[in-house]
């Protein structure tokens, strides 16, 4: 009976820091879990948005850039790579709906060199589409 | 350490006594440094934390 009060007295601060670190380790665990999940969730969002900038840049056209018409990746690729002089006829040509001399005084040259031009870069699209495909 | 010894330390540490409460916390830093460890890593932090709940254990230990 002697040691009884310390025997009491140990046990009771063994099972209250027992408990107390497991609940710390708990709490830790939980915190980390729900940093990695904001980490996901970032990466998530971020993977969205530079899509979406993609996006974005496709649908801004110009006569310069008339590949962003297409929302066909392959098809905008194929058209991305056709020299820039030809597509800016075909799309002055074919999305402006200028004539061929007015085109011409555009780009600086004659009106049959831009029926060309137009017919060129619809050649190479196609090519580049074959090329694209293995074919 | 008797029973009546250890009674007196634990109601003097109850009342705030800092000789008590430092006699206590002295007789058990093994166990509170056992409890230190995470991953066989020494935490000052928790041990520290534990020291504290040690203080706060014995108030509330019903003798």
């Amino acid at each position: 009976m002697n040691n009884d009060l310390e025997k009491r007295l140990t046990a009771y601060l063994k099972k209250t820091l027992r408990g107390y670190k497991h609940r710390k380790q708990e709490k830790e665990q939980a915190v980390q879990e729900e940093l990695n999940e904001i980490i996901e969730q970032k990466v998530s969002l971020q993977k969205y948005l530079e899509k979406a900038k993609d996006e974005l840049e496709i649908l801004d056209i110009s006569s310069d850039c008339p590949e962003k018409a297409f929302t066909n990746r392959e098809y905008y690729e194929a058209m991305k790579k056709v020299d820039k002089r030809q597509k800016k006829a075909l799309y002055l040509l074919v999305v402006d709906e200028l004539t061929a001399e007015q085109v011409g005084k555009i780009l600086g040259t004659s009106a049959s060199n831009v029926k060309k031009l137009k017919e060129k870069a619809i050649k190479n699209f196609k090519k580049n589409l074959r090329a694209r495909n293995g074919k | 350490m008797e029973n009546e010894e250890l009674e007196v330390i634990i109601l003097d540490a109850k009342d705030n006594q800092t000789e008590a409460i430092e006699r206590l916390l002295d007789k058990y830093k093994s166990m509170i440094h056992t409890y230190s460890f995470v991953n066989g890593e020494l935490k000052e932090e928790l041990k520290h934390e534990l020291e504290e709940e040690t203080i706060n254990a014995i108030k509330r230990f019903q003798i």
